[in-house]
């Protein structure tokens, strides 16, 4: 590499950056579930049944 | 996916064997104790510390069912399989943050070179997440320059996130979302991390020859560790590391271990399994999953898909850390990793053996509060005891003295001791009369090596505690802590730092002392194998860190340098060597830059 490949690897501009990247070749990773939905507790679920418009 | 990774009859055989021989030490130390204490009445403390027994001497026996199990050998040698057809499309993950440039692209051009010459195409990415501007500015000059040498353009790629999300895992994850679809297996590495190119092959085809298998992990060996601290590591790690492995992967069956590193995957069953959720809450608990690799070998095993180890693997190294400070800044962080995974216990789908591997991570640093504790409730007990009655009747004539109950303290000590150096002996005698000593220099320097690395291992244990149970207590106390590159090729540990880093274990273990030689002066003599490396703290940091001849701790890998480390040395030194020729001027500058 000569000095001028260094000068521009150091310019922020420096788009060869870019034309390293690996592949374009999208994959689905769908988000995993771990955390159970938190269950609501009879008083809350008292007060939705009472006051439904409540409800978020 | 919807494998039917059934357990086979004889992973459940070891694993109720292996479950009942913990239950069973654990229940014998705590009659023993139980038995002693009962001399003089039952207190509360003594309740606390029945119990604590039992669950710290049910955890000791557990690691030393690891090593029974895994003691015999494989009955037949794993065939090395080998490729059909033209290479798989395979690519070698580098995920980097804040590391030298120099010495990280010096280990990617090795194992480039090694993959060629084992005839393979496999491309290499780079994935750093650094985010300090001037390291990411010599990455790229690094990496410039490494394509250009190895003209690897249209092999070898990098690429930088600015947003860190999710760590290395999201690194990881951010690569297979962009590029995964372009492969079908990933070989995952760590920035320290070096793998032979026919190691590469073995996984490939291993992978390629079972359809169900998802991920399969090597045991990667320690190499180049310089310190007497270091070398011990690589030294155990390497010695007794295969037989604890072989007996984790028995028991483990198909779901498990992954360690985050020189492991492949099947790119495809990865997508589909582990994308990790961000847990609700505020860090340490809450946030991104810190220990991922755990909580991914999990996902997989949910999702039916195997994972295994294997460490008749060769070819796998890591470098480890040097001195008791890097060590216990890595457990700070591992001991974050793990507590977090208290959330996870629970987790939907997961198979039962996933849960119980999250709960002995959770145990490993939340037994160093149980032995803190249990020793605390020992000089309490003791305290508290009420002076014996020698005449408890009117009007006796002849002293009743209590029952003795020496025997049985000494046997429950012989008996935990024995817990941790048995297997270590049965390991070493095994590869005496297996002929295995002789490539760690033989039967006598690789039982001298054994002795010292239990002398060392007992020495620093107490402040092994310390360090642990501070962190496990600042992990409860919600202090988070962070992401800190890893520390590497440090060198020796002033007395100074020493004293500064190791100042509170001083003052701990002086404490202690004194309030025991006050309130119960009995228990002191028990004490101080504990007390005494407490007060030596910096002493034992400092003096474990200098650079060690390597007479002792010798491993196979210092007698013969393994082809892809040699090829690192090499292309590190000739990056950072100033007598570079005049036309690669250029390169000069490289290195000075790179390396500063």
């Amino acid at each position: 590499m000569n000095e001028e490949q260094i000068i521009s690897c150091e310019r922020p501009d420096f788009d060869t950056v870019d034309l390293w990247a690996p592949p374009t070749a999208p994959l689905a990773m769908p988000r995993q579930a771990l955390e159970r939905p938190a269950r609501k507790s009879f008083i809350m679920q008292l007060a939705m049944l009472l006051f439904p418009a409540e409800r978020t | 996916m919807s494998a039917d990774v059934s357990l086979r009859p004889r992973t459940i055989v070891l694993r109720t064997a292996a479950l009942t021989f913990a239950a069973l030490a654990a229940l014998t130390a705590t009659v023993l104790l139980a038995d002693a204490a009962a001399q003089d009445g039952v207190g509360s403390w003594d309740v606390a510390r029945i119990i604590l027994i039992f669950m710290t001497t049910a955890w000791l026996a557990w690691g030393a069912a690891l090593a029974i199990v895994g003691l015999p050998g494989h009955r037949r040698a794993k065939s090395s399989a080998s490729i059909k057809g033209p290479t798989p499309r395979t690519v070698a993950l580098f995920p980097i943050h804040n590391e030298n440039p120099t010495v990280t692209f010096a280990r990617i051009a090795a194992m480039d070179r090694s993959i060629r010459d084992a005839g393979l195409e496999i491309d290499i990415a780079v994935l750093s997440d650094t985010q300090d501007e001037t390291t990411a500015r010599q990455e790229r000059v690094a990496f410039a320059r490494l394509v250009e040498e190895l003209a690897g353009g249209d092999r070898i790629f990098y690429r930088r996130r600015r947003d860190n999300r999710g760590r290395k895992a999201g690194n990881i994850e951010d690569f297979i979302r962009h590029s995964g679809g372009a492969y079908e297996f990933a070989i995952i590495l760590d920035a320290d991390s070096l793998m032979e190119g026919e190691t590469l092959r073995v996984l490939i085809a291993r992978m390629q020859n079972d359809p169900q298998l998802g991920l399969l992990q090597t045991l990667p060996r320690i190499i180049d560790a310089q310190s007497f601290f270091g070398r011990a590591i690589q030294f155990s790690a390497r010695f007794h590391g295969p037989v604890f492995t072989r007996g984790l992967a028995r028991l483990q069956g198909t779901s498990g271990p992954f360690w985050g590193h020189n492991a492949i995957v099947r790119v495809e069953a990865f997508a589909a399994s582990c994308a990790l959720p961000e847990l609700s809450g505020q860090p340490p608990f809450g946030g991104h999953i810190l220990s991922h690799d755990y909580v991914e070998a999990a996902l997989l095993a949910r999702a039916g898909w195997k994972v295994q180890v294997d460490e008749t693997i060769g070819g796998s190294y890591e470098g480890g850390p040097e001195n008791i400070i890097s060590y216990a800044k890595r457990d700070r962080r591992w001991c974050q990793g793990n507590l977090q995974h208290i959330r996870l216990l629970f987790a939907p789908g997961l198979t039962a053996w996933s849960r119980f591997v999250f709960l002995q991570g959770i145990f490993a640093y939340i037994v160093s509060v149980l032995w803190a504790t249990f020793l605390v409730a020992s000089v309490i007990a003791t305290m508290m005891a009420t002076e014996p009655d020698y005449f408890p009747h009117p009007h006796q004539l002849f002293p009743v003295f209590p029952s003795d109950r020496t025997k049985q303290i000494t046997a429950l000590v012989v008996g935990i001791g024995g817990l941790l150096i048995v297997p270590k002996l049965a390991i070493l005698f095994k590869a005496i009369f297996s002929g295995r000593a002789s490539d760690f220099g033989g039967a006598g320097q690789s039982s001298r090596s054994v002795v010292s690395e239990i002398l060392l291992t007992s020495l620093l244990a107490p402040l092994m505690l310390m360090y642990q149970t501070r962190a496990v207590l600042q992990v409860f106390a919600r202090r988070d802590g962070g992401w800190p590159a890893s520390s590497r090729q440090e060198g020796p540990i002033p007395l100074v730092t020493a004293m500064r880093d190791g100042a509170w274990i001083v003052v701990a273990g002086a404490i202690s002392l004194l309030v025991v030689a006050l309130l119960a002066p009995r228990l002191s003599l028990w004490l101080l194998p504990v007390c005494i490396p407490m007060l030596c703290a910096p002493l034992l940091i400092s003096w474990t860190s200098r650079p060690h001849s390597p007479s002792l701790f010798v491993v196979p890998e210092e007698r013969q340098e393994p082809p892809v480390v040699k090829a690192f040395r090499s292309q590190l030194s000739r990056w950072t060597s100033p007598s570079v020729p005049s036309s690669t001027s250029g390169q000069n500058r490289i290195g000075a830059d790179v390396t500063a």
